[in-house]
């Protein structure tokens, strides 16, 4: 458990919604054997919203709206996170610590001016992060993951968008998180035996040249979402 | 690797009932294992039961007084205390429930729902609302599990042993409470 997390009372699992890749739906589901939509729930997204470029949603109905995939909140508590648990003394913990999403896991991080830096939105007390003490090449590391699953995400959704603006499928929620779940469990598990390519792309994002290994990742990334996009359109209804 | 039948039928119950039935008694081994990998006191998540007089995981907290053993904490949130489940399982907003310790869960749920019972491995689900009828109960990592169980609590009784010998022989002025014993916890299976 991080440093800074360990007296932590879960601020940053109550008012923040959190906005998950189909690879940290895939994770969570399978290690805790739940369906994708007993994980997340959609919302509405405007373009440019959230940490990286690639943000751009789903298109889930005839509109030009898009739409996230975010966490469920508890039944308990609305505004906490489902998967929290309130121990004694006031302390929370993550119900879902060894696969909580990446978001999750990299906060209150992000790249800021060239370097790993503290969100401006970090929840988080004073003094809780001392930036001399971070470990900044597993952060960095760990960020530049992050930033290549949403990159995938994003590339996930275009190929559905690009799907419901040929009529190739009707949108609705439920459709396109299996459509995602699918397209994340091939991607994930075709890499599996290939060392976590994931990685790799974010040992290549440390120096400058980015551009290949991001273009192979993403090219990857729309063979498996075309593929998972044509058996779900096989898939009866 | 595919868990087991039996893991894969626990992990997929919607109610969890056998997590919230009763407290679910642990050992120093897990304890020590939750608090040092999820930075928790043990006493933000483990709460002193009656122990019966000649339980070998039956702590002291006065050298007359009646023996305790640790239990995972429960919580509710009804205002009356009712419904009140382990506090690591996590209230899902379709109503169901999963456990938050995953790997880390104590031995006892590991082992669920099998028990030695005269050097036998046994089916023993009370409190469950699952069907367990037809789920094997040998596998290797079952086989394992219990094993380690049971060297855990032969350590454990062997702990708790010590403490119980450190109470009667002491007289502090204010009386020893659980969070002593905690304490004593972490040191004894410190690194």
């Amino acid at each position: 458990m991080s440093e800074g997390c360990r007296g932590c009372t879960g601020r940053c699992c109550y008012d923040i919604v959190v906005h998950v890749t189909p690879f940290d739906v895939w994770r969570i589901a399978s290690e805790q054997a739940l369906s994708p939509l007993q994980i997340v729930e959609p919302r509405e997204v405007q373009p440019r919203e959230g940490p990286s470029a690639a943000v751009f949603g789903a298109r889930l109905d005839a509109t030009e709206r898009r739409f996230r995939c975010v966490l469920r909140k508890s039944p308990h508590e609305p505004l906490a996170c489902q998967f929290l648990l309130h121990l004694g003394g006031g302390q929370k913990r993550c119900g879902i610590y060894p696969h909580r999403p990446r978001v999750c896991a990299v906060y209150p991080f992000a790249i800021h001016r060239g370097s790993v830096d503290l969100r401006d939105d970090a929840r988080c007390g004073a003094g809780d992060w001392n930036l001399a003490l971070v470990d900044y090449a597993a952060m960095r590391r760990d960020l530049a993951v992050y930033d290549a699953e949403w990159h995938a995400a994003a590339g996930i959704a275009t190929v559905w968008n690009d799907a419901v603006e040929a009529g190739g499928v009707t949108p609705s929620f439920p459709a396109f998180v299996t459509y995602a779940h699918a397209a994340a469990g091939t991607i994930l598990e075709t890499n599996a035996a290939d060392a976590a390519p994931l990685e790799r792309w974010a040992e290549a994002l440390l120096p400058e040249d980015v551009t290949a290994p991001l273009q192979r990742w993403l090219d990857g990334v729309r063979l498996a979402s075309e593929g998972a996009l044509v058996s779900a359109s096989a898939a009866p209804t | 690797m595919a868990a087991p039948a039996r893991v894969a039928r626990w992990l997929a119950c919607p109610r969890k009932d056998c997590c919230s039935f009763s407290y679910i008694c642990v050992s120093g081994d897990d304890v020590a294992r939750i608090a040092r990998t999820m930075a928790l006191e043990p006493w933000t998540f483990t709460v002193a039961i009656a122990a019966p007089d000649d339980a070998d995981d039956g702590f002291l907290l006065a050298a007359a007084g009646p023996r305790l053993r640790l239990a995972l904490a429960r919580v509710s949130f009804e205002a009356d205390g009712r419904g009140a489940q382990c506090a690591f399982l996590a209230s899902l907003s379709d109503g169901s429930a999963r456990c938050g310790l995953g790997e880390l869960r104590p031995a006892a749920c590991l082992t669920f729902p099998a028990r030695v019972d005269g050097g036998a491995v046994v089916l023993d689900a009370a409190g469950c609302s699952c069907d367990w009828s037809g789920v094997p109960l040998e596998d290797p990592e079952l086989e394992r599990n219990l094993a380690a169980m049971a060297e855990a609590r032969e350590r454990y009784a062997g702990v708790v042993g010590r403490w119980n010998a450190f109470v009667r022989a002491s007289s502090f002025a204010e009386p020893l409470e659980v969070r002593d014993f905690g304490r004593f916890l972490l040191d004894a299976y410190g690194q």
